[in-house]
């Protein structure tokens, strides 16, 4: 797989002029305005992360194509204006897009193996089938490597209603790739499947995202599928939107974090020091901590692997002392730089660490019987790490 | 009680099949785009023009028949622009009684078809849009064959109630021999002459024919004209 991306990377356009998505989009719908002004970047993964109603699809959908806004908005990607203050748009079959979508999107009359045939005609537009130098198509997706890598070969033969929802998702994502698009749009892909089928959905998409060199914007109101898979975050609330930020930069701001439900928590982004096997784990080192211990699992994870490592803030408690005694194996110094409560009594301290951010989630009952003060030196108990992906 | 086929009776055969065919072709070419554009449309015109197409669903074909007549004398401008283009007259021709036949089956065609189209799901089209299928191509790749039994079913239908009908037909084609005489025509000529065998051989022959149809039509899986089914794999 590593050899695959490093080769595909090689055959990437050395054109760099301007590569990324601007969207200056506004429309108003009864009650429901939409005011979004973003740039994203080209070749990243970026989750547009909002509560239901928050208008995020209505976002993709006009970036896709699939609808207008009716007041003078512009679409510009990679220096093509997709729509035009005038209201003059590109075609949703010109943009070279993919669109996976939570319902299945694939054709019901074909086979698997057909549906991505399909994709494959279509891949290069008629002008760049005449031309010298067709667009690249990374190498790696050929019909018989996306049914390997999405692990849906097995499939070809049966018609998209004979599958399950998992499986349908594994297929359109393949059938995405197979397409050659310069931008991949997911709505809420894995929001309607079963525990089972979304995690396979995920493995997949987190393959998607070594494999193509092809930036995704990604529809989430997940705050695990946020971290799991997303660089850069675009948080957007009653239609309202402007800035794009990175994940883990979004994910240690306690106001941001606040406004998630409750399974907030950082991403730290490291490499594997040191692997202990005797006692299944591994150690990582982050920042200027060289080593944080972490459970194995059951991932292939070798010497200095970068590796993506989510601590949730409620698995992480704060005490003013280094206790000896203590199961807890990651008891590291840290400062409070921020303490932030909301109406519920919940409280999220945001401290300093080996030059990283970690949140803590804890009662303002504790707040109070440790009288905790921003700039105090304490020491971040994490009682839970867990492994996400192996990023290249 | 059934007497053979007339030299007279065979052409009307072969008129009524020629009629029928002629305007199957016509209706599929005009209510294919038709009900793809109704189906797909919310222009504030669309029901005025459903209204408009089912209207020879209710109304009796000698209205409709009639005001044709009216529409196909020689001075109206619908008969001048037709002679000037054809060189022919509307009236009492096998050129008007295709007119008619369009006007007449044209429900039969747009309702299942709209009913098929509607019925494909929008996310279908724009995830095939988004895989660079032009909007001829997303027709031709999606809707087509997605909509095939439908299609079958308004053919079917169109040449059935075209090869059957009888009140427009009397009231602008007449019953000239060869030109405008259809079964149906020659089956009340004959009733009103008195020659029961004939018309009984040529009674019989329509029963047959439609019913026949109707066998092939429901063995396609299509149930009725408004609950047009798609249902290709289920």
């Amino acid at each position: 797989m590593t050899r695959l991306a490093s080769h595909a990377s090689s055959k990437l356009p050395k054109t760099d002029q301007h590569r990324g998505l601007t969207v200056d989009i506004h429309s108003a719908q009864d009650q429901f305005k939409l005011n979004v002004s973003a740039q994203f970047d080209a070749r990243r993964i970026t989750a547009i992360y909002g509560p239901t109603g928050s208008g995020k699809s209505t976002l993709l959908n006009m970036i896709a194509g699939f609808s207008k806004p009716n007041r003078p908005s512009q679409i510009t990607f990679n220096s093509n204006q997709w729509l035009k203050k005038s209201g003059k748009a590109v075609a949703v079959h010109k943009r070279k897009i993919a669109y996976v979508t939570q319902s299945s999107t694939l054709l019901p009359h074909l086979t698997v193996k057909d549906n991505f045939l399909y994709a494959i005609k279509r891949a290069h537009t008629k002008k760049e089938r005449g031309a010298k130098n067709k667009r690249p198509f990374a190498p790696q997706n050929t019909l018989e490597s996306i049914g390997e890598q999405f692990n849906v070969s097995q499939l070809y033969s049966l018609f998209p209603e004979e599958l399950s929802g998992g499986e349908q998702q594994r297929v359109a994502i393949g059938r995405a790739l197979l397409s050659n698009p310069e931008l991949i749009l997911f709505d809420e892909p894995v929001s309607a499947l079963d525990e089972e089928s979304r995690e396979s959905t995920l493995t997949a998409l987190e393959k998607l995202h070594k494999l193509a060199q092809v930036p995704c914007l990604y529809v989430t109101h997940n705050i695990d599928e946020l971290m799991r898979l997303a660089d850069d975050v675009i948080p957007i609330a009653n239609g309202h939107a402007s800035q794009c930020m990175a994940v883990a930069d979004a994910l240690s701001n306690s106001a941001f974090s606040l406004s998630a439900n409750h399974s907030t928590g950082v991403i730290l982004e490291g490499r594997v020091a040191f692997i202990d096997n005797a006692h299944g784990l591994i150690s990582a080192a982050v920042g200027t901590q060289p080593n944080i211990y972490c459970s194995a699992g059951s991932s292939n994870i070798s010497q200095n692997q970068p590796i993506r490592l989510r601590i949730y803030a409620k698995d992480v408690s704060i005490a003013l002392s280094k206790a000896s005694d203590s199961s807890i194996l990651n008891i590291i110094p840290a400062t409070i730089t921020k303490i932030a409560c909301d109406e519920k009594n919940k409280t999220l301290i945001t401290m300093q660490c080996f030059e990283q951010t970690l949140l803590a989630a804890i009662t303002r009952k504790s707040l109070q019987d440790l009288s905790l003060q921003e700039g105090q030196h304490v020491f971040a108990q994490i009682k839970g790490i867990a492994v996400l992906s192996a990023k290249e | 009680m059934f007497e053979a086929l007339s030299i007279n009776d065979i052409a009307a055969v072969w008129l009524t099949f020629k009629l029928a065919m002629v305007s199957t072709g016509f209706l599929m070419l005009l209510g294919i785009p038709l009900a793809w554009w109704l189906a797909r449309s919310h222009h504030a015109l669309k029901p005025f023009f459903e209204a408009l197409i089912a209207l020879p669903l209710i109304l009796p074909p000698t209205v409709i028949g009639f005001y044709l007549l009216v529409a196909f004398a020689p001075d109206t401008w619908a008969a001048q622009t037709w002679r000037s283009l054809f060189g022919s007259n509307l009236a009492f021709s096998f050129s008007g009684l295709v007119v008619g036949s369009i006007i007449y089956s044209l429900p039969f065609v747009v309702q299942p078809l709209q009913s098929s189209y509607e019925k494909i799901p929008r996310i279908i089209l724009l995830s095939a849009a988004s895989l660079g299928a032009s909007p001829v191509d997303r027709f031709f790749s999606v809707v087509w064959p997605l909509s095939r039994r439908a299609t079958l079913a308004a053919a079917a239908l169109a040449f059935c109630h075209t090869a059957g009908e009888f009140g427009i037909v009397l009231m602008i084609g007449g019953s000239i021999p060869g030109e405008t005489q259809v079964l149906s025509i020659v089956l009340f000529d004959h009733v009103e002459s008195l020659n029961y065998s004939s018309a009984h051989t040529i009674a019989a022959l329509l029963l047959l024919f439609s019913f026949l149809s109707l066998i092939v039509i429901y063995s396609t899986g299509f149930r009725n004209y408004r609950g047009a089914a798609n249902t290709e794999h289920n």
